[in-house]
């Protein structure tokens, strides 16, 4: 346990120290947003409508970006190798990482939301449950992520094949993270999508650890 | 004896030169036989018109299209499991089979669409899951071409099978929450109210027999293909050349 904390109190010091990576992330989800009502028009009562999508399409492709160093920049300098040798089981070093994934990249989007809710038009009864529903579905594209990443440890310059692979997977957050969103601007019980996009979330947490474990440990056999 | 010793590559080239003949000769008949049945002795729809023919070829290669992706699921699972590489090598060669179907499905829904729901493509659920589907064969082939070493791209790429299969059930009933759709519910069912009538059922049940043989033929062709072809490259290993 205290290993444990040990090392994702240096994975955070060390995602914070490389410096770069959280303006990286706010930057690419600031810029996404930009670019929606530029594509589609500046009418405010049409923007309100997709405001939910753009959100979550923009913190979706922002997480997607910063899978790259997710395991490549330990595997590369051989960190990776040298902590799976400590006490800690594989998929104790992954959850870690995939939880020190979410905070650098999903908290921040999700705290920053509200200011691009606002420019966007949503209705003012929306704004709660658009943090409950990025801070509850947000982790699951870090876990998800992590499967991507960890499945194409063996290619070189893999990150477009991690897009292809986690594109599909993320399909059902996404879908109960914007449909949460929506019912909650027209006023629904938002109670069912709640449910389900916490189940995504939690199924993805059980499973993501041992997966990436499992490719992690086929990339280091042959 | 067991089922297993069927699936050492040796016994597997030698049964399976000898079944593709026979599942090639029964695809070939049941599809002729289907298609003539269903396309020209079949009434027409009485609101659907000729367009209902579509129909012997759409739902087959929809039918094929799930059930690929299963038996690329089950073949992942005993690669796993078991280690036997032909099972790998099947899984491998039938994705690219799944994707053909997948798109006959989605060309010929589109075709019949047009006329009849005024568009080729909708967002609709079952229309959604299939290209969602789609992204997953695809996504399943590229890990298999990019990583080098066999093994590791069969172990990786059935890692992601199994865990795509998960996410593809989600998926399928996640997008009938999103939205509901146009496309009809199954018309194969027990359910008596659902089930099409039996003029057009059997030479359905036809057709999609002879997509099941053209299938198995095609799989076992494109396993015996992928087994010479590892022992060409070993061989060559062998020898000294560097590939």
């Amino acid at each position: 346990m205290l290993e444990a904390f040990a090392y994702f109190k240096w994975e955070l010091k060390l995602i914070f120290r490389t410096g770069g990576s959280l303006v990286n992330v706010v930057g690419f989800f600031t810029i996404f947003v930009l670019l929606f009502p530029i594509g589609i028009s500046f009418d405010s009562d049409n923007l309100s409508k997709i405001t939910p999508i753009i959100l979550w399409i923009s913190s979706l492709l922002s997480v997607l970006i910063a899978l790259d160093r997710f395991f490549l920049l330990d595997e590369e300098d051989g960190t990776l190798e040298y902590i799976s040798l400590s006490a800690l089981p594989m998929e104790t070093i992954i959850l870690i990482k995939m939880i020190s994934h979410w905070l650098t990249t999903g908290l921040p989007l999700t705290i920053l939301s509200p200011l691009f809710a606002l420019t966007l038009n949503l209705p003012f009864q929306s704004y709660g449950w658009l943090l409950i529903s990025l801070l509850i579905g947000t982790p699951a594209l870090s876990f998800i992520g992590a499967i991507g990443a960890s499945l194409t440890l063996s290619t070189r310059r893999g990150s477009l094949l991690t897009a292809l692979i986690v594109l599909p997977l993320y399909v059902p957050t996404l879908i109960f993270g914007i449909k949460l969103i929506e019912l909650s601007i027209i006023g629904e019980s938002i109670i069912s999508a709640f449910l389900l996009l916490s189940a995504t979330t939690l199924l993805s947490l059980v499973i993501a650890p041992f997966i990436s474990a499992i490719a992690i440990r086929i990339h280091w056999k042959y | 004896m067991s089922i297993w010793k069927f699936a050492n590559p040796n016994i597997f080239l030698k049964w399976s030169t000898k079944v593709i003949p026979i599942c090639a000769g029964t695809a070939l008949i049941l599809l002729v036989v289907g298609l003539v049945w269903g396309g020209l002795l079949t009434p027409e729809d009485f609101r659907q018109g000729t367009t209902v023919k579509i129909l012997f070829v759409h739902v087959p290669s929809a039918f094929l299209a799930i059930n690929i992706y299963f038996m690329m699921f089950m073949a992942s699972l005993i690669w796993l499991i078991k280690r036997h590489h032909v099972s790998a090598l099947a899984a491998k060669a039938a994705a690219p089979i799944g994707v053909s179907m997948t798109l006959i499905a989605l060309a010929t829904g589109a075709i019949w669409g047009q006329p009849m729901w005024g568009t080729p493509w909708v967002w609709d659920p079952r229309l959604t899951s299939f290209a969602v589907m789609l992204i997953f064969y695809i996504s399943y082939i590229a890990l298999w071409s990019t990583v080098n070493n066999r093994d590791k791209a069969a172990d990786l790429s059935s890692i992601l099978c199994l865990t795509g299969s998960v996410f593809a059930v989600l998926s399928r009933y996640a997008v009938n929450f999103w939205d509901k759709g146009l496309h009809q519910g199954a018309s194969l069912s027990l359910d008596k109210e659902e089930h099409i009538s039996n003029e057009f059922f059997f030479p359905l049940l036809v057709c999609m027999g002879g997509f099941v043989c053209l299938f198995l033929t095609l799989v076992l062709i494109r396993t015996q293909t992928e087994i010479r072809n590892q022992r060409i490259i070993s061989l060559l290993r062998t020898e000294g050349f560097n590939k």
